[in-house]
């Protein structure tokens, strides 16, 4: 067993030593055959012919190239056996012992523990031993012989272990080096993200002081380019934080299905700009809470859904979750399967085995094509192995991909998060409208619960410690709602409506929690009171009542831009005309020439016919170009263009809907 | 420098097209931009640009290819192509160079930098699209030389299988213009009449200054064609009048010869031999007028 396991390490070896005994055994027992044979003696003849072929063919199976174990052994272990034989019945006891060291190194040579043993054994015992016993000549010759065979299979196996324990040395040599190199990139990665927060920091904060359109605009391009440089730094921080086993999973209960939400909601523009259609699947019965790593959860879906999109140019994208071991629902330990489908270019067979691989994207997509390093499957690959799991693909080039996470040991959790779910599910179908909550009492802490549930919402909230801020914020601004803490408005006795010129502002008054007894407040002007603690949902649908909001389908798939239906909305015969005549012809040249200035008459073209007929959809279209041309955005520019195009088009067709 | 030169700015990504075209906005410039190699090819054919800067690894086509396509073509190959890339190895700078580029910027680029180079190859260009005028066109009259005239031609009689005629045209009595009211006049009289006879041509005429008062134009039009064409422009010479230093105005008219490309004439000089024949046929006639044939004249 250890002999065949080692084997494994060291072909070259196997091979040579395998061949030396077949060798061996062909040159000194085919004599012996022949000569056994001929004197009549049948058994011994024809069992040494059968070790003669059986050695034949493995010889001739490992010059083929293919190595068969069995015959190996095939012929070792009869030429033990035949020594045994021939031993004790021409030399008695002595032949025993004087077989011994046969046998002893073949013990050795499977053991493969100390060789040297069982070759020095067989010199010192045999030679003398053999020359001595001289009476039946072919019966020393052939335990010579055999010994000798087992000798020569000593000494190579010897040297194969020799080879093996030198080649473990190098690949655990190799392995460090690599863990070293990983570290370091570990290492080094944290070193580039620190320069790197100062760019994507302050280009962020530049942004938002007074800057022209154009410093806006190049703002924007660091700070994009920043935000590239850094996920592509933590791909490759996570790649060797992974091979340095240094990453460690941290799992928590996860609601699934906002992980999954959440996702389709990050995905769901970038889809509609490519009319790629997203399905979410989720089957009934995978429970709601488990224990996940959600972040690495999140970064295997970001890679795999974000490859989908890539590469996918029309069709849809579908995203189905179920449970493999839905016959047994009262287990704890939930088998997980994840299948991202998409309809896009897919991948070629011979290329399907090396998606994984670190480094590697598919052949032909040239790297430049579709951007990105390779990292993202291998990471994914491997953060999926280490939550003991696979992940596996299909395939149809030109159909689509998909791409199955097997996760085999999820455990369940309980379900006191469900509460959350539901909270996340209704703040993310509220959009307010845009408006400032004004908040009193910055230090109390269930206020700073409520600014919490708040702070994702796009209200505006702005925090005062005391009236006095709150009156002055008031003069700026003016609140929609007031959140204030009971205490202070407790040691104001002024009226607070008046005294913030806030008449018609709701006013949520916050108790303290030791006061459960609202009686005094009562009597003040409050809208609404908060007993803590907060309850998320009900003070939601309190605000609900005060603020104006819309609610959104979360996954509308809305795929006609808003915008050219109102630009058909704006058709107009005599426009039409003088569009076709001046503005089209600039159009064709600016999308021929690429040239910006070409892009800039059309802009102005536009703007004049538009101002013309006061067609405010064309207006706004050809600032963008304009925009777009000034900064040099080509993608922008690419945009419009094609809306304009989409416009004509819906213009042309429906030459008779006269709408203006 | 020259009138607003083009620029072509080709990267597969957009943001690199940005930088560049903001960098080089400062300059008084018309920037167009491609993205990918195809594009760019596409975009050469319809458009003549003045300078390349060329990404090297871009999806489908890389750089490389991109700039060979260019030098195959005989419109595009004299276009200056800089390659802007994030490949800084030794192997590609000289790949670079060997398929013909001019410059080569390694990104990050510094815009100064990017700014300096692409201003030296305009000013070369401007350079050598001046040298190549002055070696091509007569400095007087600003219509082509002797050389080019002839290198025009015979290209031009080597490809028609048919239609050629040429004119021989000479100034009448050039010799008394000069005497009577001097040289400067007398280069006054050359330009205008060089103008008037340009102004009447058609555009793929190939018209040149190939002796003193002598010009000569091949024209792809029938026999018919070219004497109306031959009259026109000695008519519109004839009716127009000239002003002298000294305030005079003077008349002067020109003779025309014409020959036509026929079987036996195989090569431009012999051509020409016709129309000078018929040129001088013309002066022997009385000057001012236009001789076609041998039998006109009879």
């Amino acid at each position: 067993m250890t002999f065949l396991q080692s084997a494994e390490f060291s072909s070259d070896f196997r091979i040579i030593a395998n061949l030396g005994c077949a060798f061996a055994a062909l040159l000194l027992l085919t004599p012996f055959a022949i000569n056994n044979l001929i004197q009549g003696r049948l058994f011994l003849g024809f069992t040494s012919f059968g070790i003669v072929i059986v050695s034949g063919l493995n010889a001739w199976s490992i010059i083929n190239g293919k190595f068969r174990p069995f015959l190996f052994f095939l012929v070792l272990v009869p030429c033990i056996i035949i020594t045994l034989i021939l031993a004790t019945q021409k030399l008695g006891i002595i032949g025993i012992v004087w077989s011994y060291p046969a046998v002893l190194a073949f013990y050795f040579m499977l053991s493969e523990r100390q060789a040297w043993v069982g070759n020095s054994a067989l010199l010192l015992i045999i030679i003398p031993l053999g020359w001595s016993v001289l009476e039946d000549a072919v019966a020393v010759r052939v335990v010579i012989s055999l010994s000798l065979v087992s000798v020569f299979s000593a000494i190579f196996i010897r040297v194969i272990s020799y080879q093996q324990n030198r080649l473990l040395e190098e690949k655990r040599r190799a392995e460090a080096a690599n863990r070293a190199k990983s570290e370091f990139i570990a290492n080094m990665s944290h070193e580039i993200r620190t320069p790197l927060n100062a760019v994507i920091g302050f280009s962020e904060l530049l942004e938002q002081t007074e800057v022209t359109a154009k410093q806006k605009s190049y703002l924007q391009s660091i700070n994009l380019g920043g935000k590239t440089l850094l996920s592509l730094i933590n791909d490759i921080l996570d790649l060797s934080k992974i091979e340095a086993d240094k990453l460690t999973l941290e799992p928590r209960p996860v609601l699934v299905r906002q992980v999954f939400e959440d996702i389709c909601h990050i995905f769901g523009p970038r889809a509609r700009d490519k009319n790629i259609e997203i399905r979410l699947e989720f089957a009934q019965d995978v429970p709601s809470c488990l224990m996940l790593d959600e972040t690495r959860i999140r970064q295997i879906l970001f890679n795999i859904i974000g490859n989908a999109i890539k590469f996918t140019h029309h069709g849809h994208i579908k995203i189905s979750i179920w449970r493999k071991n839905n016959n047994d629902v009262s287990a704890a330990v939930t088998q997980l399967r994840i299948d991202i489908e998409d309809t896009g270019i897919g991948i070629a067979k011979d290329q399907q085995h090396t998606v994984f691989a670190s480094f590697e994207q598919q052949e032909g997509q040239n790297n430049r094509q579709y951007g990105g390093t390779g990292l993202g499957l291998s990471i994914c690959n491997k953060l999926v192995q280490m939550m003991d799991g696979e992940i596996t693909l299909v395939s149809v080039p030109g159909q689509g991909t998909t791409f199955s996470i097997h996760l085999n040991h999820v455990f369940e959790c309980q379900h006191d998060m469900e509460e959350k779910t539901k909270l996340h599910q209704l703040m993310n179908r509220i959009q307010f409208e845009p408006a400032t909550v004004l908040i009193v009492g910055g230090l109390n802490r269930n206020l700073r619960q409520v600014v919490g549930i708040l702070q994702h919402t796009s209200l505006k909230l702005i925090e005062v410690n005391n009236i006095e801020q709150a009156q002055n914020v008031c003069l700026l601004e003016k609140p929609a709602l007031l959140l204030i803490d009971m205490n202070i408005l407790e040691a104001d006795n002024s009226d607070i409506k008046t005294s913030l010129k806030l008449i018609d502002t709701p006013i949520f008054a916050l108790l303290d929690s030791k006061e459960p007894e609202p009686q005094a407040i009562e009597l003040r002007d409050c809208d609404e009171m908060l007993n803590p603690p907060i309850a998320p949902q009900p003070f939601i649908k309190q605000i609900l009542l005060h603020l104006p909001h819309q609610m959104v389908d979360v996954f509308s798939n809305d795929n006609t831009p808003k915008q050219s239906f109102e630009l058909s909305m704006e058709k107009n015969d005599q426009a039409m005309q003088e569009i076709n005549q001046v503005v089209i012809p600039l159009w064709h040249k600016a999308e021929k020439t690429g040239i910006f200035d070409d892009a800039m008459a059309f802009s102005h073209a536009l703007n004049d016919i538009a101002k013309k007929y006061q067609m405010s959809g064309m207006l706004v279209l050809s600032e963008r170009v304009k925009q777009a041309v000034n900064n040099f955005e080509i993608t922008e520019l690419e945009k419009v263009f094609s809306e304009f195009n989409q416009i004509i088009q819906h213009w042309k067709n429906n030459p008779d809907d006269e709408t203006s | 420098m020259m009138k607003q030169a083009k620029i072509l700015i080709v990267d597969d990504d957009a943001q690199n097209i940005k930088v560049a075209a903001s960098a080089l906005d400062c300059l008084d410039l018309s920037i167009g931009f491609a993205k990918s190699g195809l594009e760019a090819l596409a975009r050469l054919k319809q458009t003549e640009f003045d300078l390349i800067l060329l990404d090297v690894m871009m999806p489908g086509m890389d750089g490389f290819e991109v700039c060979l396509k260019l030098k195959e073509n005989s419109l595009t190959d004299k276009i200056p192509v800089l390659f802007l890339t994030a490949k800084t190895d030794d192997n590609s700078i000289e790949k670079a160079y060997e398929v013909g580029a001019h410059d080569y910027i390694s990104k990050p680029f510094r815009p100064r930098e990017l700014i300096a180079r692409v201003k030296s190859q305009l000013n070369q260009l401007e350079l050598l699209r001046n040298l190549e005028y002055m070696a091509t066109r007569d400095s007087l009259t600003g219509i082509y030389n002797r050389r080019m005239f002839f290198q025009l031609g015979e290209s031009l009689f080597a490809e028609s299988a048919l239609q050629l005629v040429v004119l021989m045209i000479d100034i009448d009595f050039f010799k008394r213009i000069n005497d009577a009211y001097g040289h400067q006049v007398g280069d006054q009289v050359l330009k205008a009449i060089s103008e008037t006879i340009e102004s009447s041509l058609p555009a793929n005429a190939i018209f040149g200054r190939i002796g003193g008062e002598e010009f000569a134009i091949l024209l792809q039009v029938s026999e018919g064609e070219a004497m109306q064409l031959a009259e026109t422009m000695r008519e519109r010479v004839a009716g127009f009048s000239m002003d002298s230093a000294t305030g005079d105005s003077f008349n002067c008219t020109i003779s025309i010869g014409l020959g036509v490309k026929k079987d036996y004439l195989v090569s431009l000089d012999m051509l020409l031999k016709v129309a000078d024949d018929m040129l001088y046929q013309a002066k022997k006639q009385g000057r001012n007028r236009t001789i076609l044939r041998q039998q006109d004249c009879s």
